[in-house]
């Protein structure tokens, strides 16, 4: 190497490397297919009636249209976000839902953060979970506000949690700045900093009793009394600060102050009288069964654990367990209890569920033997264990002993074959049980379990992601649009296109069709919004599009200068017959019944129903018109 | 062995380079790889591109082509591509996507000179560059010529450095390349020759290190003779297709007469300020640490630096100089400041993560982030509301960052003010940057009013093709052949979409009675051809342009955020005749 060359002195040969334990590795390789699953393709939904207004008005804001905060639509953080979003990428469907795309995959991540108190294997089940739910990945994929503020949500518990372990003043300040953003994206905040505060409230009053002194020393308590008084003023400030710019949008709107704290109160407190959805109380039970079943099961399990081990927990870890059962238990309670019930709302649900499976896997998994085990037959086992479940589905699903007709006799044969089959299944695992004794056998149960309900999950998420994502089918499409808006759109541009090669075609749409089509045709100058249609309005307009609400009255004025093209679903809302009044007693009756079973199972394996999707009875419709002259005679 | 144990097992042999920085690197190329190959073919050709692209087409589809295309190196590309998968605009682009994607990682092999932190900074700045990336999205030789010739620098440094004859043979070989990419090459050479006289006149370290390296090897004549095998090799096979082309030697011989040519006043129409006007509007960023950069390497007497700040200079100058200027002049002064700049950058990182305290800086870069959205939102509002008071909040916004500076400075200290102000610069500028490429490549890339598009293709010239396969489908019963007459100065683009019809006579002026064939395409008019027989007609836009005129600070404004602009790109369109079938 020649002399006098400013050559930086660092090794270049420095080999150690960062990823050279199973764990790290397999957190990377979470964090791709998170990246893959959350950002492929996000364009390709259309926008639901909430996006559309949440994206819109992130939109002028951009556009230098202003924004006014209005608790109709919840925080300031999201809008500004996505409006930074815009100036960098431009606005389109898909930079529209990047903010919670990207708030998504951390989801998926920070759970790595929890490994003191999950253990390394609850961690990264919890990871996984988070992966591959079928509600975080929908809503990861869907411009609300849910996802950014789980994610401060679980940013406040890290925080609190790894503050109270190290006293690191970083963390104070990343509970300070979580607890501040999550004001500032969604009033669910207040749902969990009420959950957070009454634990440790009750724990206060727990030690006391027990330690039968006046004063009892509550962990994060002690740790917040580390923080001197400056810092604290300090961190009033930088919370006020953030708070007060985002709800002002940097001062130019200082009405937002009011809105956003009286407001925003008040405007939520009273939807709970006006029950929007008008759900049953057991909404989230359904849904949470419908498609977070793996956590729903082993956070069950992670429930009834907790109660028999809690007093063998390091102090640490019971603490943390004990707060996930009661952020499960209280948010299952609170939002069941609340008017407004929306399918987006369930993953503030899940998201301790998960936690708590994970919990639970590492409590009971961690400390197996699995290379011994693999020994002695565990995959065995596993294999013998997963085709008796199968084995037991088919007994269940074939109904032998009907009748003497060749069909009839088919099946029973069938039957009788499984049950014989079923038999050996269980004698060859009744004899490896016995061999690997009963509690590895458990595990062994545990973990094929896992597996066989995470295949399940994922083909569920899968469904409701990028099969179905923008059909009614799913109960976690609601008051979400067809794909006709983007058909109508495409219809819109090519037309323009042709006129004048620019998007500047005359769109007069009404105000009942408003959300989406606002969204869609914002790049359009000459769209116009109209309430009641005037016969000027009609210049320079040679589309026009009317809701189901106004279309007669309108169609009138417009006389025969307009032919009419394709109506469209403008919204469509999920089935709720299937779950609406149910008793104990009618669903006994309904298990009972062949027919609503086999209803119940189409529904859950294929999401099938009796309506086809072209008669859905829940939507609102939608019609273009188009001039005359416009229509071009096609291509003799 | 319990899970537990089996995950936190450290396994220190398996993987040992897969680091954080390999990691960052592995990143930063995948982000190439997507940005520089998604939707690569969503605009249409533009009229230069369709012009190199059908001389690659015309000689792999049958005889009558010729390799005498701007870009020699993107002949032999294009020919090869065409060949393997078939013509198309995606292909066309293949090769400048590929070099594009490579450019980026080629820092690394500067990290010895740059800094762990300073290559990565020059590596992102090379991923997030406007220019660079719109170019390594545009068939055209201006992107293989950077590519090359920063890897003929960077084999060279690397030469000197570590004596490694691979390093000579990269250096030649990607010379070799650079000779054949684009009449560009030449500004290379000269800026080469100031640079070696520079370092001469200077007597600098850099000089010395390039006398010890060629005192020390020049005895090993067998490396020296291989590299020189090497440069002529490529310079014989690269430019003729593997000799399928002879002609190819012509093509690069024609560089040089190319490259003087575009010193006539009349050879573009870009004004005197457009190299600076796109170095300010798209890379602030660049421009702003390269400048520090190249101030630097004067300073501290860095050989890298120094060449590099020659290349960019002289790249500078005769852009200024040249009447045919364009983005590939601007892209010669990019690559090098996008080096420069990754250096400094990396020392502003690496002092900040050392020195730089929350409380302290975080205060300053947290109050100026806020002043530079509040100024962001009162421009948009005066752009939008067209209300001069919204301008005036937004200029009052600046005083008040600028007030705000001096005095934290006065108040905490001048360095960390400056630690501040710096991160701040730098957040801010890496936005606009990466703001301005993906709108520049992804939204506005046939836009005429991108500054760097010049000339723009509109998306309804794909459409002509389309509606002449529906109309041979209907009327003769296949796609692709319609007998089509084509008033050439419809232009190569409309060559280009129309190259499968396998029926077309090109006319050196407009179509007359004589002409009755089912299409004819001329140029639009604002009156009806006089053809043989009764048609009838559609116009598609093809060429774009744009020339604003009259524009008030509220325009200005306007087009600087969005690109938007009242004054609309004016048009030339063409007009697809078919002949009346009387039914």
């Amino acid at each position: 190497m020649c002399s006098g060359c400013e050559i930086k002195e660092i090794d270049l040969n420095k080999t150690t490397s960062h990823f050279a334990n199973l764990s790290t590795r397999l957190w990377f390789v979470l964090l791709l297919i998170a990246a893959a699953t959350r950002l492929w393709d996000l364009g390709a939904r259309v926008m639901s009636h909430d996006e559309a207004l949440h994206v819109y008005y992130s939109w002028r804001l951009y556009t230098g249209q202003g924004y006014m905060h209005n608790p109709l639509m919840h925080g300031p953080f999201l809008f500004h976000i996505t409006a930074l979003v815009y100036a960098l990428f431009g606005a389109t469907d898909a930079t529209a839902r990047l903010v919670p795309a990207l708030f998504g995959l951390a989801l998926v991540g920070l759970p790595w953060l929890l490994r003191r108190w999950l253990g390394l294997l609850g961690a990264l089940a919890s990871g996984f979970m988070l992966l591959i739910s079928p509600l975080m990945l929908y809503y990861s994929r869907y411009a609300r506000h849910d996802l950014p503020v789980l994610v401060w949500t679980l940013l406040m518990v890290i925080a609190l949690f790894q503050f109270t372990a190290t006293r690191e003043r970083r963390w104070f300040w990343i509970g300070v700045l979580s607890t501040t953003l999550a004001l500032c994206t969604k009033e669910v905040s207040f749902i969990f900093i009420f959950i957070a505060l009454t634990f440790w409230g009750l724990i206060w009053g727990w030690e006391r009793i027990r330690s039968r002194r006046a004063e009892a020393e509550i962990e994060p308590w002690l740790a917040l009394g580390t923080i001197d008084r400056r810092t604290w003023r300090k961190a009033l400030l930088v919370g006020l600060l953030i708070f007060v710019l985002l709800h002002t949008t940097f001062l130019t709107n200082v009405a937002g102050l009011l809105t956003g704290t009286v407001g925003a109160v008040g405007y939520w407190l009273a939807q709970h009288g006006v029950q929007r959805g008008n759900q049953p109380w057991y909404y989230y039970a359904f849904i949470l069964s419908l498609y977070e079943f793996l956590p729903l099961v082993l956070g069950g399990f992670g429930l009834a654990r907790f109660l028999t081990v809690w007093k063998t927990e390091t102090k640490e870890r019971r603490i943390f367990a004990a707060f996930l059962v009661y952020w499960l238990l209280l948010s299952l309670l609170i939002y069941s209890w609340a008017g407004e019930k929306m399918p987006w709302l369930a993953i503030h649900m899940a998201l301790p569920l998960i936690l708590l499976g994970g919990w639970f896997l590492d409590r009971t998994l961690a400390d197996t033997d699995w290379q011994a085990l693999l020994r002695r037959g565990a995959l065995l086992l596993s294999l013998l264990l997963a085709l008796l479940a199968y084995v037991l589905i088919m007994l269940f699903s074939v109904r032998p002993f009907q009748g003497w007709s060749i069909w009839d006799l088919a099946d029973t044969g069938q039957w009788l074959l499984m049950a014989v089959v079923g038999l050996l299944l269980l004698w060859a695992a009744a004899r490896l049980v016995r061999g690997l004794g009963w509690r590895p056998a458990l595990r062994v149960g545990l973990i094929t379990l896992f597996a066989a309900l995470s295949l399940l999950t994922l083909r569920f998420a899968w469904m409701a992601s990028f099969i179905n994502q923008d059909t009614p089918l799913e109960y976690l499409v609601y008051a979400h649009s067809s794909t006709d808006v983007k058909r109508t759109m495409a219809q819109i541009e090519e037309l323009s296109l042709r006129q004048s090669g620019e998007r500047d075609l005359g769109v007069l749409y009404d105000d009942d069709v408003r959300w989406v089509f606002q969204w869609y045709l914002r790049d359009y100058p000459n769209a116009r919004l109209f309430h009641e249609l005037e016969a000027d309005d009609l210049v320079d307009a040679p589309v026009v599009i009317l809701g189901d609400e106004t279309r007669e009255q309108n169609l009138s004025r417009l006389g025969d200068d307009y032919i009419r093209q394709h109506g469209g679903r403008l919204l469509w809302w999920p089935l709720e017959t299937v779950y609406r009044d149910l008793t104990p007693r009618k669903i006994i009756a309904a298990l009972r019944d062949p027919d609503t079973r086999r209803k119940a199972w189409a529904l859950f394996w294929f999401r099938r129903y009796d309506e086809s999707l072209a008669e859905w009875p829940l939507r609102h419709n939608y019609t273009l018109l188009i001039q005359r002259d416009l229509i071009d005679p096609s291509i003799r | 062995m319990q899970a537990v144990a089996l995950l936190d097992k450290q396994d220190t042999d398996s993987l040992p380079w897969l680091t954080i920085e390999t990691a960052l690197y592995g990143l930063l190329a995948l982000l190439a790889l997507l940005s520089r190959f998604y939707a690569l073919d969503a605009r249409p050709l533009t009229s230069p591109e369709a012009a190199q692209a059908l001389h690659a087409w015309q000689s792999v589809s049958g005889p009558g082509g010729d390799a005498l295309a701007a870009s020699p190196l993107l002949f032999a590309g294009q020919s090869l591509a065409f060949a393997l998968l078939g013509a198309g605009d995606a292909v066309a682009r293949l090769l400048p996507a590929l070099a594009g994607a490579a450019l980026v990682l080629l820092p690394y092999l500067l990290r010895h000179r740059l800094g762990r932190v300073g290559a990565l900074a020059a590596s992102a700045l090379l991923l997030v560059s406007p220019t660079a990336l719109l170019a390594s999205r545009t068939g055209s030789g201006d992107v293989l010529l950077l590519a090359a010739g920063l890897t003929a620098l960077t084999g060279l440094i690397g030469w000197m450095d570590f004596r490694r004859p691979a390093y000579l043979y990269l250096t030649a070989a990607s010379a070799a390349l650079a000779l054949t990419a684009s009449p560009g090459a030449c500004t290379l050479i000269v800026a080469l020759a100031v640079a070696i006289a520079l370092l001469r006149i200077l007597g600098a370290e850099g000089w010395l290190g390039l006398q010890a390296a060629w005192q020390e090897r020049r005895n090993l004549s067998g490396e020296f003779r291989l590299a020189l095998v090497l440069f002529i090799g490529v310079l014989a096979l690269v430019p003729t297709t593997l000799l399928l082309h002879p002609e190819g030697v012509q093509a690069v011989a024609e560089l040089f007469p190319a490259w003087i040519n575009g010193f006539a006043p009349w050879a573009g129409e870009q004004h005197l300020s457009y190299p600076l006007a796109v170095l300010i509007l798209y890379e602030p960023l660049l421009l702003l640490f390269g400048l520090a950069g190249a101030i630097r390497a004067f300073r501290e007497r860095d050989l890298l630096g120094r060449l590099l700040a020659v290349w960019a200079g002289v790249a500078l100058l005769i852009a200024l100089l040249a009447g045919g200027r364009g983005p590939g002049d601007v892209l010669l002064i990019v690559g090098p400041l996008a080096v420069l700049a990754g250096g400094v950058i990396g020392r502003v990182v690496e002092e900040i993560a050392e020195q730089g305290r929350w409380e302290r800086e975080g205060l300053i870069v947290g109050l100026l982030l806020a002043i530079g959205v509040f100024f962001y939102i009162e421009l948009a509002s005066y752009a939008y509301r067209r209300e001069t008071n919204f301008g005036w909040l937004a200029l009052l916004s600046l005083a008040l960052s600028i007030g705000i500076f001096a005095l934290y400075a006065l108040w905490y200290g001048w360095k960390e003010a400056w630690r501040g102000g710096a991160a701040t610069v730098l957040l801010l500028l890496s936005l606009s940057t990466v703001s301005a490429a993906a709108n520049l490549a992804y939204r506005h890339a046939h836009d005429p009013r991108e500054l760097l598009v010049i000339e723009g293709t509109s998306p309804n010239a794909r459409d002509l093709p389309a509606v002449l396969e529906q109309a041979s489908m209907q009327r003769l019963g296949a796609v692709e052949i319609i007998p089509i007459t084509v008033d050439e100065s419809a232009g190569p683009v409309v060559r280009w979409y129309l190259r499968d019809f396998k029926y077309q006579t090109w006319l050196p002026a407009a179509p007359g009675p004589e002409t009755a064939t089912e299409a004819v395409i001329t140029p639009w008019k604002p009156y009806l051809p006089d053809l043989g027989a009764a048609y009838f007609g559609q116009d598609f836009a093809v060429r774009t342009t744009w020339q604003p005129r009259n524009f008030a600070w509220a325009d200005w404004v306007d087009w600087l955020l969005f690109r938007d602009s009242s004054e609309q790109p004016q048009q030339e369109r063409v007009v697809l005749w078919l002949r009346d079938q009387g039914d």
